[in-house]
């Protein structure tokens, strides 16, 4: 109860001046009846997003803290072990990242600009890049599976990793299976809502007046990039 | 124009802050290979943080947004590091009060302090004492094989007719003293420390393992 009033509250303090207008989204029926207008609507669901991004936020800050304690406790196994991780690799994936952000926010800048066809092909592009990155993370795992490096109980290094089975190092591994994991598997999330928002647009759902759903798509996707900015460093670069 | 909210930021700014991205992705990679000692990780993690600020200003238009949106990020990232921060502070400062071993609380003190006074808890040598080669499968076997398998540490085999009672013992008790070619100090010491060695093991159980050592 509290927490609704509150967002009311906040959507309506920072909305306020806000005039209704006449605009198309409301004639082509997208201005749900509790807004006064659909800048009201479209900022409502911004901070929705953002307040969603706080919690990715958090559901990543505790595997960080995980990081930080283990690698403050064992800094020479963590050193060691993230030899056995490919900077190049990393560091492919985190221009390929970079640059499929720099895509969704050209996609945003042209539907404002009611250029659709751009707008779908910068979104294929970002798709595309988070295809590639799926790609190589894709050989990265399997490369590490074939010589043993699993995650926790089942790390058992073979075939020239011998070296490398030393205590703490499952940590070291469960703790980069997991991060890495669980920011992979939001990649393929926001793949499957980029399938979406470009069918839209190519469906005609999106102009000029109404791309909410572009721009929320596209905050996701930002935020994905930005874990992995931290990620990079702090698992390949020791 | 009215709102701000609907800023279209031009191509040229992004196109700017894409390139920016990518020269600092960059210079993450280089400065990562230099040694700057303990400047490597706050460096490191300045410029992760001054590219995710980047990321938040103009890709996702925070710099041109409704300023409710940066008070809520503010918020989130704040309860962030103080989790962070409570969390390190913690386990950085356990044993500072002198009732536990630094470092984190082994399963024995864990046991023990249910049914034993806190002055108590901390890790005694089990009775009997262990053999040699208990000792060695416990603390040694990871690193040192005995029949010349490389691993992390030089094996021990023949280590009996290369190195003397009083050297072996030296390695034992302060690892770094005597170094074998193309293997890393400081990591047994490390070892030895994250599993209580040093505090676990009776001056008889040095002797018998040193024996076992000596042995091969």
């Amino acid at each position: 109860m509290t927490f609704t009033w509150l967002m009311t509250s906040l959507a309506d303090a920072t909305q306020y001046r806000a005039q209704p207008s006449p605009r198309m989204s409301e004639s082509s029926g997208t201005l749900k009846h509790y807004f006064v207008s659909s800048e009201q609507q479209f900022d409502a669901a911004k901070m929705g997003m953002w307040l969603f991004l706080v919690t990715e936020v958090l559901l990543f800050s505790g595997m960080f803290v995980a990081y930080a304690v283990y690698r403050a406790w064992y800094p020479e196994v963590f050193a060691l072990s993230s030899e056995l991780l490919d900077w190049r690799l990393g560091g492919l994936n985190t221009l390929v990242l970079l640059a499929s952000s720099f895509t969704v926010a050209l996609s945003i800048h042209f539907i404002q600009k009611n250029e659709k066809e751009k707008t779908v092909v910068l979104l294929l592009l970002t798709l595309l890049c988070a295809a590639a990155f799926m790609v190589v993370k894709y050989f990265e795992y399997t490369g590490k599976w074939s010589h043993g490096i699993f995650p926790g109980a089942g790390f058992a290094p073979h075939d020239g990793y011998e070296a490398y089975n030393i205590a703490y190092a499952p940590q070291f591994f469960s703790i980069y299976f997991v991060m890495t994991g669980i920011h992979g598997v939001h990649v393929l999330v926001g793949m499957g809502i980029f399938v979406w928002i470009v069918s839209r647009v190519v469906r005609g759902h999106f102009s000029a007046a109404y791309y909410t759903p572009v721009e929320l798509a596209g905050l996701y996707w930002h935020l994905v990039d930005i874990i992995w900015i931290f990620l990079f460093p702090l698992l390949y670069l020791i | 124009m009215a709102h701000g909210s609907h800023h279209i930021i031009p191509v040229r700014t992004l196109s700017i802050v894409f390139g920016a991205l990518v020269a600092l992705t960059f210079i993450t990679v280089i400065t990562s290979r230099l040694d700057l000692g303990p400047l490597n990780v706050p460096l490191a993690l300045a410029i992760a943080g001054f590219k995710a600020i980047v990321v938040a200003a103009v890709f996702m238009a925070l710099k041109y947004d409704n300023p409710v949106n940066m008070v809520v990020v503010s918020l989130g990232v704040t309860f962030a590091v103080i989790f962070m921060a409570i969390t390190l502070s913690d386990t950085a400062l356990r044993g500072a009060l002198g009732i536990l071993p630094s470092g984190h609380i082994p399963f024995e003190v864990e046991t023990a302090a249910h049914s034993e006074p806190a002055e108590e808890a901390v890790p005694v040598a089990p009775s009997p004492p262990r053999t040699g080669q208990e000792l060695y499968d416990t603390y040694c076997g990871t690193c040192h094989s005995l029949d010349g398998t490389v691993l992390p540490g030089p094996t021990f085999q023949g280590l009996g007719s290369l190195r003397t009672r009083e050297e072996i013992m030296q390695s034992v008790l302060d690892p770094d003293t005597i170094l074998v070619e193309g293997f890393p100090g400081l990591l047994m010491l490390s070892m030895l420390n994250a599993l209580n060695f040093y505090t676990s093991t009776s001056d008889e159980e040095l002797e018998a393992l040193v024996t076992f050592i000596q042995a091969q």
